[in-house]
């Protein structure tokens, strides 16, 4: 059954570069993904918040309420003027032109002197990640603010500071939180198992639409042969389309330190690319047409990033979920890829990871070729 | 126009779903997963995250501060002890997400009322876990020294500071979510399925039987939208029943209101499908344009993770040539808001007017010849 | 039988005229003046400035190579592609204006098994969707497609997914479904390409019905020539212009020259020196015998002593629209290629038999695919299988290419065993599938490349043998061309030296000149036999068409797995006219009229072209009886007695089959 004559493996090689290049809808959408795809990803797909629009609605008009307001300010927030009255205020809210509305109370002066002042902060909660976020920071401004009068007015008394305890931050391999460095990877590993599964299913289901399958099967092409022809080529373009990414995207767009042992990822991310298009072959045999392996690919492909860990961290799923998890290929090649990329990790790190991609590929790729070797009955 | 003739189309569209029952399944079935999935996975709250301590102090305050990250379920907390492994190396190798250092003078410091600072140590590698993590040990402190004001009036900050959250009081992530998910789905599988429908008949050559008959080209449009925009509700109102009785998601304005946007929007995405399928000439194509056109411009522009107003003016353009940006409103407005049908009425007005470009554009562009 | 059928165009004479003989003239239907069409403009005009004029009720052939324009024409005429000049008009309304205003008086089935068909639709359903889609009164409705569904025997499927049909039954089905609305005018892009002979029959009894009884008018396109013969008309089209058009009788008797049929064995090694003998017009294989057609002046004589001795018997006979066709598309093509196949893999010389298959049976669960099957092949013979769709030719073959696993029974090809050395066998076997299934992004060379490959053929070798291969079939022109844009002819011609590649010893061809012009299947066929008598090389082929079957040396015919019989086509042929009798043919200058006298007294008979023939065992008493009805109604008919076709002889031994 797994008998390879390499001669034949070339010529059917041949013949597979020399399709894959005339599908230039295939090849678009490749290279799209490698490098449109991710950059889109890398400035739209923030999770933190940017010019999150607050507007005021300023009771006492004084100076400290508009030198507090002064203080809410780009990048986190674009102040968009004042809103005067209730219905305003709520109409505002309900149509979404304002995400957040600080009310400063009549008086609020005199209140801070006399440590009595209150400020009522409403948020938009429909998007509670950054509701969240927006209030955090608007506390923050708000607790400085009010720190600093208070140091301002306690001079005359004896004690210079207000205790307590406070954190200095330290943020390792990425210092300012840059969203993009995690989106562009996550994207980037999100596009390889999408078109490693795309390629291979596309090529299996012309070949079987097409009828040059019977064509084959009659030749004494052995089975692995064609197997291993219908993936090489889609390992080539997803190196490829991974090098450019990396290189160009990844790196010299959104200037992400790029650390690590490439020749560990890459090398890793072959076996990767070998296990999911695996799987895309044995969807595009499960397949009657086109549509059917369309539909069947995105109904695999979504678990597989959600379970991936980047949207939640696995420790902090419910179990069942968190089991699932190590189920997909996505989750241990993320992993992994983050740990080589950014931190520059060595195998002394990461051979649980590699260990998991091979597991689970091994998995997958034995499940497809049951079923394909069905076809040499 | 020729309602029967319409109704011929519909008949026949009809009867083929209900054959290829693999098409049928998968399409309720990818869009509820995908529901399912963004339901759990994106508001599962960052929870239990590991943390690392070093506490160079060992005072009872030192003590009483750990209790309060412990007391959060925040952090899963575990001992570091002095001098085995640096933290470099816990974060490293991503077996600790943070790790916190404490000071040797803490509990002298804290005692004498003096400000003390502890270090924290965060994994950077996914920056907004990094930004919540950083946010939790910020929270904690507060508390930790709310309790020790407690008994110090002079101590306290001028301002109070009250947060309110309003449509979604608790900040139930699912109530933010499931709705966004639902106008997203409703983008793109609907597109997805409209896409295929004359392009597939394009490549089977069964296209020739409407070229060839008396058949107006608006009629065959809709004929073949009317059957799936039925499809689209039904995925519809699964998904709604998953928001209202697995995600429990809060749903307070008009059923009418909302139904009566949904059946437009499908229409609308259903005929962005349709227009797609129209110009392109293979189903690999229709499919892949398809994607690119509604999926990441929906994901990015339509309001569901950050509001449209933060955008840049391109955004707020792009924003606005999308129908899921009014969809939205609609959808948000329906479940969370609860507002009277005065509000609807723009969205209302840009959708109808939207999807009635679309239809115009694909049976402006059908053409009933092959060259 | 005959019931009266209600169609839209009552406007006009709508019957075929009834009274006054063959001189009546019938009102035009379809004018084309001047039409071109050009679809880049790099390419040469896919049509020439053409015009052509169709009566009203008449059955009309467009036949020629293809690329020559049909297509093209008929879709002009269904309003689905816009001319660059010319005036098209059908029933008065000009189709270039207004394409839409003819569309409610035409049926149109473009070309394809079913290709208007759904595939996951009944029967019932897709018939049900065309009443509705072309808005058919309910009346109308129940008349036709009760009547359609008896006629074709589709009613027995009604709930059957027009997807599990055969290619007969599902252009039936196209059929019933382009006629449903009874158009008065139907356009049928090659109709019964890949249909089985007993499906064609029903095939064309519907259209002669239709044509007979509500005056409706059927243009076709088609390749073969026995199908063109049924035509009352034809129109002979070549790179885009009608070189020559008339009734199929006026178009062979046009033909200069005397046409000898040749015979004797082994005599396609001799086609290439009677093309070159200086007083041969064309010359051509006919099956086993040769056409040739000789020059104003020449003796027949003297080309059979040119032949050294070949020929048995040479006879002059009355061409065909087939000879007509030949001699006026290929006459100057020299070439022969019958010897020049033998040149195309080395002489293959084995003492045993190359197929050997002993009670092979298969079963998928209840269903028996191939039932006790026995037979064996002998070395450079040319064995047809003959069949419906589903009568087990694939199953069959699929065994001996190791592909499926036979249930019981055992076959041995080519010296090895189908069960046990089935990736040997495939290394020493040529398969060529029905679609010439190649890749069509890629090149010829590409193409032949990679089959070369395949077969373990790599580098120098596999350079030398390739080119050998193209040069000579002549590929040369077209190595660098992408073969998906290659006319089908050349394709087929691709694909044969793809399976050729590695010399096999037997070669499986699987219905292989669907959809290829009578030119080129010709020449397909030379090569074939060539390959046969020349280099010994065997060869397998499974075919719907009588036409090909006849190129065969010997014939089985199989029906639901059981091979019912197995003999050489001539045998066939004799044995199935002593048991059923031969053909009574009538010429009527009124053929309608006499058509529709003679139907209603012999249900059997059917219009063939202008004249009617059925087959009878009373010649004698029909001929009388028919004589005086024809006398009665005024008709002047001319009867003769002619020999079965293979069809004829097929659809006998079906019948009788029992099964």
């Amino acid at each position: 059954m797994w008998a390879v004559d390499l001669k034949r493996l070339r010529t059917l090689l041949i013949k597979e570069f020399q399709e894959l290049w005339q599908q230039k809808a295939i090849l678009f959408i490749a290279a799209w993904s490698f490098t449109g795809a991710i950059y889109s990803a890398g400035h739209g797909m923030s999770m933190d918040i940017v010019n999150y629009p607050v507007m005021v609605y300023d009771l006492s008009r004084t100076a400290y309420s508009r030198e507090l307001i002064s203080r809410i300010q780009k990048p986190y927030f674009k102040f968009l003027g004042y809103v005067h009255g209730d219905r305003e205020l709520e109409e505002r809210l309900n149509r979404g032109y304002a995400s957040a509305v600080v009310i400063i109370p009549p008086e609020f002066g005199r209140a801070l002197s006399s440590r009595q002042a209150q400020i009522q902060v409403v948020t938009d909660g429909t998007q509670t990640q950054s509701a969240t976020m927006a209030s955090g920071y608007l506390g923050q401004i708000i607790g400085r603010f009010a720190q600093e009068h208070a140091q301002a007015n306690v001079v005359t008394t004896a004690i210079l500071q207000i205790p307590g305890v406070d954190s200095r931050d330290r943020i390792a391999f990425n210092p300012n939180t840059i969203s993009a460095w995690f989106s562009t990877m996550l994207e980037l590993s999100n596009q390889v198992a999408m078109i490693a599964m795309l390629l291979t299913a596309a090529a299996m289901v012309r070949e079987k639409e097409r009828g040059t399958l019977d064509q084959l099967l009659v030749s004494p092409m052995r089975p692995a042969e064609l197997f291993v022809a219908k993936i090489i080529p889609t390992m080539v373009v997803v190196v490829i389309g991974c090098a450019v990414a990396l290189g160009l995207m990844v790196h010299l767009v959104f200037h992400v330190p790029v650390r690590g042992n490439l020749l560990l990822f890459f090398s890793v991310l072959l076996v990767h690319v070998f296990a999911v298009s695996s799987l895309g072959l044995y969807l595009a045999l499960l397949a009657n047409g086109l549509g059917q392996a369309m539909m069947l690919l995105l109904l695999v492909l979504f678990p597989m990033m959600f379970l991936s860990g980047a949207f939640t961290p696995p420790e902090s799923m419910v179990p069942w979920m968190r089991y699932g998890s190590l189920l997909s290929p996505l989750r241990h090649f993320m992993d992994f890829s983050y740990q080589v990329v950014f931190k520059g990790n060595g195998i002394a790190y990461v051979w649980k990871d590699i260990l998991g991609i091979l597991g689970v590929g091994f998995a997958v790729f034995m499940f497809s070729v049951r079923r394909y070797l069905r076809l040499f009955s | 126009m020729n309602i029967q003739r319409i109704w011929s189309i519909v008949g026949k569209e009809t009867m083929e779903l209900r054959r290829d029952r693999m098409y049928l399944g998968l399409a309720f079935a990818v869009p509820l997963i995908q529901l399912f999935l963004f339901g759990y996975g994106m508001s599962l709250d960052v929870k239990h995250l590991k943390l690392a301590y070093l506490d160079h102090d060992r005072s009872s305050y030192s003590r009483d501060y750990l209790y309060s990250f412990i007391n959060s379920e925040y952090f899963d907390l575990t001992t570091l002890p002095i001098g085995q492994r640096r933290a470099d190396e816990l974060i490293r190798s991503g077996e600790v997400r943070v790790v916190l250092e404490i000071p040797p003078d803490f509990g002298r410091r804290v005692a004498g009322g003096l400000p003390v600072a502890v270090r924290v140590y965060v994994d950077g590698s996914f920056p907004s876990r990094a930004e919540i993590s950083r946010g939790y040990v910020l929270a904690i402190n507060n508390l930790y020294n709310d309790t020790l004001r407690e008994n110090h009036p002079e101590w306290d900050l001028p301002i109070q500071t009250f947060f309110s959250y309003w449509y979604n009081p608790s900040l139930d992530s699912e109530n933010g979510i499931v709705p966004g998910m639902i106008v997203l789905n409703l983008m793109m599988f609907p597109a997805l399925l409209g896409a295929l429908l004359l392009v597939r008949e394009k490549e089977s050559g069964t296209i020739f039987n409407y070229y060839s008959a008396p058949v107006g080209r608006m009629e065959l449009i809709l004929g073949k939208a009317i059957p799936y925009v039925g499809v689209a509700f039904a995925e519809f109102l699964l998904m709604y029943a998953m928001g209202l009785y697995l995600f429990q998601v809060r749903f307070i304005g008009s059923v009418v209101v909302l139904f009566t946007g949904v059946l437009l929007y499908c229409m609308c995405t259903i005929g962005i499908g349709l227009l797609i399928s129209v110009v392109t000439a293979s189903q690999l194509a229709a499919m892949l344009v398809t994607f690119l056109a509604t999926v990441t411009p929906a994901f990015n522009f339509s309001g569901f993770t950050s509001p449209i107003s933060s955008q840049d003016a391109v955004g707020q353009f792009i924003s606005k040539l999308i129908p899921a940006s009014y969809f939205m409103e609609i959808v948000r407005g329906c479940f969370l808001k609860g507002l009277g049908f005065g509000f609807y009425r723009p969205q209302f007005l840009s959708l109808i007017v939207y999807t009635i470009m679309v239809y115009f554009m694909a049976w402006l562009l059908l053409k009933k010849r092959i060259a | 039988m005959v019931q009266t059928l209600v169609g839209p165009q009552e406007s006009g004479a709508s019957k075929p005229s009834s009274s006054s003989g063959g001189a009546a003239r019938r009102k035009e239907i379809i004018a084309i003046q001047g039409l071109s069409k050009r679809y880049r403009r790099t390419d040469p005009p896919a049509v020439d400035d053409v015009s052509l004029s169709i009566t009203r009720g008449s059955v009309f052939g467009l036949i020629g190579p293809d690329g020559a324009g049909k297509t093209t024409i008929i879709q002009v005429l269904a309003g689905v592609v816009r001319p660059d000049a010319g005036s098209v008009m059908v029933a008065g309304i000009d189709v270039v204006k207004n394409p839409e205003g003819i569309k409610p008086l035409i049926g149109y089935m473009p070309q394809g098994l079913g290709q208007n068909l759904y595939e996951t639709l009944s029967v019932q359903e897709n018939i049900l969707f065309f009443k509705n889609l072309r808005q058919v009164p309910e009346e109308r409705y129940r008349l036709n497609s009760e009547r359609l569904l008896k006629m074709t025997r589709l009613d027995a499927f009604l709930s059957r997914p027009a997807g599990k049909l055969s290619g007969g039954m599902r252009q039936k089905l196209a059929l019933i479904c382009t006629l449903l609305h009874l158009p008065g005018i139907i356009l049928l892009d090659e109709p019964t390409t890949g249909v089985d002979p007993i499906s064609r029959r029903d095939f064309w009894t519907i259209i002669q019905e239709m044509v007979s009884t509500t005056g409706m008018t059927v243009l076709l396109t088609t390749s073969y020539m026995d199908e063109a013969e049924r035509c009352q008309e034809v129109a002979l089209m070549n790179a885009g212009r009608i070189i020559a058009s008339g009734s199929p009788e006026q178009l062979t008797a046009g033909l200069q020259g005397e046409l000898f049929e040749l015979s004797g064995p082994g005599l396609s090694q001799k086609l290439g020196m009677a093309k070159r003998w200086p007083g041969c017009e064309s010359a051509a294989m006919f099956g086993e015998s040769i056409h040739a057609m000789l020059r104003p002046g020449s003796q027949v004589d003297e080309l059979v002593r040119q032949l050294d001795g070949a020929v048995v018997k040479a006879q002059r006979i009355e061409p065909g629209l087939e000879d007509v066709f030949v001699h006026m598309l290929a006459a100057d093509d020299k070439t022969d290629l019958t010897s020049l196949a033998a040149r195309l893999v080395v002489h293959q010389d084995h003492d045993d038999a190359p197929v050997f298959i002993d009670h092979l049976t298969c079963r998928f669960g209840d269903f028996t695919a191939v039932s006790d099957v026995s037979l064996q092949v002998n070395n450079g013979e040319i064995l047809g299988l003959l069949g419906p769709n589903g009568a087990g030719k694939t199953t069959l073959i699929k065994m001996l290419c190791g592909l499926q696993e036979p249930t019981s029974g055992k076959a041995v090809v080519v010296g090895f065993d189908i069960r046990t050395q089935r990736w040997a066998l495939r290394s020493s076997i040529g398969y060529m599938s029905q679609r010439f299934s190649l890749y069509g992004d890629l090149t010829v060379w590409q193409n032949m490349s990679f089959y070369a490959g395949l077969y373990g053929l790599t580098g120098e070798t596999a350079r030398r043998r390739l080119q050998s291969l193209v040069e000579l079939l002549g590929l040369g022109p077209y190595r660098l061309a992408q073969s998906a844009s290659l006319p089908m002819g050349l394709r087929q011609r691709m694909a044969l030296a793809c399976t050729l590649v590695h010399e096999p010893r037997l070669l499986f061809l699987d219905e292989p000149t669907s959809g290829v012009d009578p030119i080129a299947r010709r020449e397909f066929w030379n090569l074939v036999h060539g390959l046969a008598t020349g280099a010994q090389v065997t060869v397998f082929v499974t075919t719907h068409y009588m036409d090909e079957a006849s190129h065969c040396h010997r014939l089985g015919l199989m029906q639901q797995g059981h091979l019912i019989v197995l003999d050489e086509p001539a045998r066939l042929i004799s044995r199935a006219q002593e048991e059923a009798g031969p053909l009574l043919t009538v010429n009527a200058d009124d053929f309608a009229r006499a058509f529709q006298v003679l139907h209603a007294a012999f249900p059997t008979a059917t219009l063939y072209g202008r004249r009617i023939q059925w087959q009878t065992r009373t010649l004698q008493q029909d001929q009388q009886k028919a004589a005086a009805l024809l006398e009665q109604a005024g008709v002047h008919g001319r009867f003769a007695e002619i020999r079965l076709g293979m069809e004829e002889a097929f659809v006998h031994f079906i019948s009788t089959s029992g099964l």
